[in-house]
């Protein structure tokens, strides 16, 4: 089981359980027609420069008053993403008044599977760097003219203009721009699927909980790297002297070092396990 | 029209805040330009005068930013990098047909020149979303220079007409022009406030401050009251003298200039 699977498994979990709600809807991501990536944007730089003004705005998803909510994750299993299912639980852009809206982005992918590094922890880093390129490519290159997006990692600040409204921009369209942007960054991704939630603060919330877990873990894996000889190695850059962490990370140095030669300790979806050889 | 990007700024007290109120205002009520206003100014008086209450200003990002890099390792730098739109956007107000951005007043020790080259860039491309641009400075571009812009179109210096007022002028202008390279600027100019029909005697005075006049605003009992009362000066009726002479100030300002410092 990948270091994710089971925060997958709870979003779906809870988008089926909102099915009788009767708000939600599922879309299947058409081909784009046009490039998915921005018109106004080159990636690269990390700021984004065109901002949409409230005067000129249909529409803000995720305002920090209404909740807000953005993540993206990665899987080995195939089985775990409906590729090219963009879901939405609340109001379409055109189908609401209302000029804030709460909101929650998800999006998970499903990577080539490789022997190799199946169960490794070189697939564990491998589906972690997976989902930052995910991020990363949601927050970039997927602006386009009338859509802009403030965002910090886990939360979201959209807004919609009046004109883009007007040209029938929609969150299906957004969802088959994340799709099509995420595929075509990200090399190793073989199915990509979108959910959002417009619904309520409440609902973004209890989402948000769900991630929380995920994040947890991903906070956890950040902090080790594997080493050429196989060994976990922190990766903070602070001194280790104010790491709270630190009692943590000197025992296992220890434990890694009276091991050494016969054993090597690999972390897997975020948990120690020992393996020896055959 | 071009982009404008406007400091004003001058001795405490001599009207700078409420002239930006009333530019402000003269803009609103003939221009459709998109337009950013920055209170620069730490004694942050700005914001009451056109009837704002900012929950968060530049500062208080500073104050995050340098509490987040203390502990930063590769990830929190990366969110950092990521953040500063989000988190400039959190701290611009968006009133009726014009933003607002408060700069606070700095709290920590330390001059922090990475920080505050690293907000400057996040605010030089907010910026670049509005027609017109007006900043609220100290008494010099100093700090507008540190933490706002490298450099702005128009230096707006404005005093009232004591001898006092005329000299910090003098001064101003004087440290301006000696640090070109450091700040850009493509004209500078004089506005003097609370000017009661003295323009003809004042001549002389104006030509050894050495600025080029912008303009002259008159005593006005208006802003006063308002000013007094705590009121908005964006509410000041059309027939305000003061506002009335924004308009001549505004020409000077906005015409092409030959003049080559930025």
């Amino acid at each position: 089981m990948d270091i994710f699977d089971d925060t997958i498994k709870e979003i779906r979990d809870w988008f089926d359980s909102q099915k009788n709600s009767g708000q939600t809807r599922c879309y299947s991501a058409s081909p784009l027609m046009n490039n998915p990536f921005s018109s106004n944007e080159l990636p690269g730089d990390g700021r984004n420069g065109k901002i949409v003004l409230k005067e000129d705005t249909q529409v803000e998803l995720g305002h920090p008053s209404m909740g807000s909510c953005a993540e993206t994750l990665a899987t080995h299993r195939l089985d775990l993403v409906s590729d090219g299912c963009i879901t939405l639980v609340g109001p379409e852009i055109s189908e609401t008044q209302e000029p804030i809206l709460p909101f929650a982005q998800i999006i998970i992918a499903a990577l080539k599977r490789s022997k190799e590094i199946d169960g490794t922890s070189q697939g564990t880093i491998e589906i972690e760097n997976t989902a930052s390129m995910m991020d990363r490519t949601a927050h970039m290159y997927v602006q386009t003219d009338g859509y802009m997006i403030r965002s910090v990692p886990n939360l979201i600040w959209a807004r919609v203009s009046k004109e883009a409204c007007r040209s029938g921009f929609s969150l299906k369209l957004l969802g088959e721009r994340l799709i099509a942007a995420v595929k075509h960054q990200c090399n190793n991704v073989t199915a990509c699927e979108v959910f959002f939630v417009t619904s309520s603060k409440s609902d973004v919330g209890q989402l948000d909980d769900i991630v929380e877990k995920a994040r947890a873990k991903q906070r956890k894996l950040e902090t080790y790297t594997v080493g050429s000889d196989g060994e976990l190695e922190c990766t903070q850059e602070i001194d280790c002297s104010a790491c709270s962490e630190q009692v943590v990370c000197d025992t296992i140095r220890d434990v890694i070092r009276i091991r050494k030669g016969d054993r090597v300790v690999t972390i897997r979806a975020g948990e120690n396990t020992e393996s020896g050889p055959e | 029209m071009d982009k404008k990007i406007v400091a004003v700024c001058g001795k405490g007290g001599s009207g700078k805040t409420a002239l930006v109120a009333l530019m402000t205002k003269y803009l609103l009520e003939n221009y459709k330009h998109r337009l950013l206003v920055i209170d620069a100014d730490p004694t942050m008086n700005l914001s009451s005068v056109l009837g704002l209450s900012p929950n968060k200003t530049v500062n208080d990002i500073r104050e995050q930013i340098i509490k987040e890099a203390r502990k930063a390792g590769k990830t929190e730098k990366n969110n950092l990098a990521r953040s500063l739109d989000y988190m400039l956007f959190e701290a611009l107000i968006e009133a009726d047909r014009f933003s607002f951005l408060g700069m606070g007043r700095p709290e920590s020790l330390g001059c922090y020149c990475p920080v505050n080259d690293f907000l400057k860039s996040g605010i030089e491309t907010l910026a670049e979303n509005y027609d017109v641009v007006i900043i609220d400075g100290e008494a010099g571009v100093e700090q507008i220079n540190r933490q706002v812009m490298k450099g702005v179109d128009t230096v707006v210096i404005v005093s009232d007409i004591s001898n006092r007022g005329l000299q910090t002028a003098a001064i101003i202008k004087n440290v301006i022009t000696s640090h070109k390279k450091i700040f850009k600027y493509q004209k500078l100019g004089l506005v003097l406030n609370r000017v009661s029909g003295q323009e003809e005697q004042l001549q002389p005075y104006i030509v050894k401050t050495g600025l080029d006049l912008l303009g002259f605003v008159p005593e006005d009992p208006l802003v006063a009251k308002f000013d007094l009362e705590g009121r908005p000066l964006l509410e000041l009726p059309c027939e305000s003298e003061a506002y009335r002479a924004t308009s001549g100030v505004w020409a000077h300002i906005s015409a092409p200039t030959h003049e080559t410092g930025r």
